[in-house]
């Protein structure tokens, strides 16, 4: 009764206090509010033709095949086992500032254990590499990795991540930063068909 | 405490309405002046200087710049190769000349807030790659690649090309070309100058 009367006695603005410091100490070993994704949000899937639009670049992922020979003009390394894994991508830059293609490196990620590491250059159909991506200027860009020619062979299938990201100011320097990057999209290609 | 002295304090002391009215005012000056202060981007822009006139030799902190043609190329070669393009180029033909110490002129195009790169398809015949000494002139060409909207694009008939030795300049001299790109001469074929020294 005594225990009754005395909880009573706590104002409304106690109860939501202790109620968010309840909830804080349960979040807190969870990882905290930040860290809490939505895992049933889905991920469209694009097929050969289809475009992803997104904050940054809209891209339309093509054909994938293997080659000896570097859209740039030189040849792969037979000792080594080198060969050459690419991708074409058309691209348009959607925003107010022109970039080299490196950004497309967070963009267009491979989802395969195959890939060693992530050495991915760009090249125009005329040879030339790390072209600048004006506003809203087309290209046709080749992404190419090098890759291992025992892991890789005509008629694999090949998973890529497409990913967005949000623009921010930025702290460190002057302009924006591009962070926050979000799954926007999959897309699976089979080498060679 | 006699009756005159509290009197007296009493009267050296403000009413209530008076500090609350100073304290609104301190914070309206706060805010004023947090309005009024110049913004980072005005705080670290560079010193620009306009081109009015093409053949006129410019000079800038660390280099000095006579633009003598600016055109907008449908078709565009670079060592003797033609450069197929979705949209269309904007050449301009320049002589530089470094100033102070070794290095290159860079150029970036605005065209209503809106910003584009020279093109790294032509090589090393663009006069933005060529990396002099001082006092070495070198005459070559500045080409940039754009959509085809762009010459119609709002702001197209005040766009900017700024010329730079450093691709985001900081309180630093540039020099400034105000162009009218509907109003430009339209080519349909030529090539860039490759980039190389003139006598000096």
């Amino acid at each position: 009764m005594r225990l009754t009367r005395l909880l009573g006695r706590v104002p409304v603005l106690g109860w939501v206090v202790a109620g968010l410091v309840v909830a804080g100490l349960v979040a807190w070993p969870l990882g905290g509010w930040d860290t809490v994704r939505l895992v049933s949000r889905e991920v469209p899937s694009f097929d050969e033709g289809e475009t992803l639009e997104g904050h940054r670049f809209d891209l339309t992922l093509g054909s994938l095949r293997l080659s000896d020979t570097h859209p740039a003009g030189y040849e792969a390394d037979p000792e080594t086992n080198e060969i050459y894994l690419i991708l074409d991508v058309e691209v348009v830059n959607v925003t107010d500032e022109s970039t080299s293609p490196a950004p497309l490196g967070s963009v267009i990620v491979p989802d395969d254990p195959r890939f060693a590491e992530l050495n991915e250059n760009y090249v125009l159909d005329d040879g030339t590499s790390g072209p600048e991506l004006n506003p809203g200027l087309p290209r046709h860009v080749e992404v190419v990795w090098t890759v291992d020619d025992r892991d890789f062979a005509d008629g694999d299938e090949i998973a890529f991540r497409l990913r967005d990201s949000i623009p921010r100011k930025a702290i460190l320097f002057r302009g924006i930063t591009w962070g926050d990057y979000f799954e926007a999209g999959a897309a699976e290609r089979v080498i060679g068909a | 405490m006699s009756d005159e002295t509290v009197v007296a304090r009493e009267a050296r002391r403000l009413p209530p309405f008076a500090a609350v009215l100073i304290g609104i005012g301190f914070v309206g000056l706060a805010i004023l002046l947090s309005v009024l202060q110049p913004t980072e981007e005005l705080q670290l822009a560079p010193y620009a200087q306009t081109v009015d006139a093409l053949g006129e030799r410019y000079d800038s902190r660390d280099f000095a710049l006579t633009v003598t043609a600016v055109e907008v190329v449908e078709r565009l070669q670079a060592d003797g190769a033609a450069l197929d393009t979705d949209g269309i180029w904007l050449v301009i033909d320049a002589e530089m000349v470094r100033l102070l110490d070794d290095g290159s002129v860079k150029a970036s195009l605005d065209i209503g807030g809106v910003d584009y790169a020279t093109s790294v398809r032509v090589g090393y015949a663009g006069l933005d790659t060529a990396i002099e000494q001082p006092g070495l002139p070198v005459a070559g060409s500045f080409v940039f690649e754009l959509p085809l909207a762009a010459l119609d694009a709002p702001g197209a008939d005040r766009a900017v090309i700024r010329f730079s030795t450093a691709s985001d300049p900081v309180l630093d001299g540039v020099l400034d070309l105000p162009v009218d790109l509907g109003a430009l001469d339209r080519v349909d074929s030529r090539s860039v100058l490759v980039a190389g020294r003139v006598a000096s």
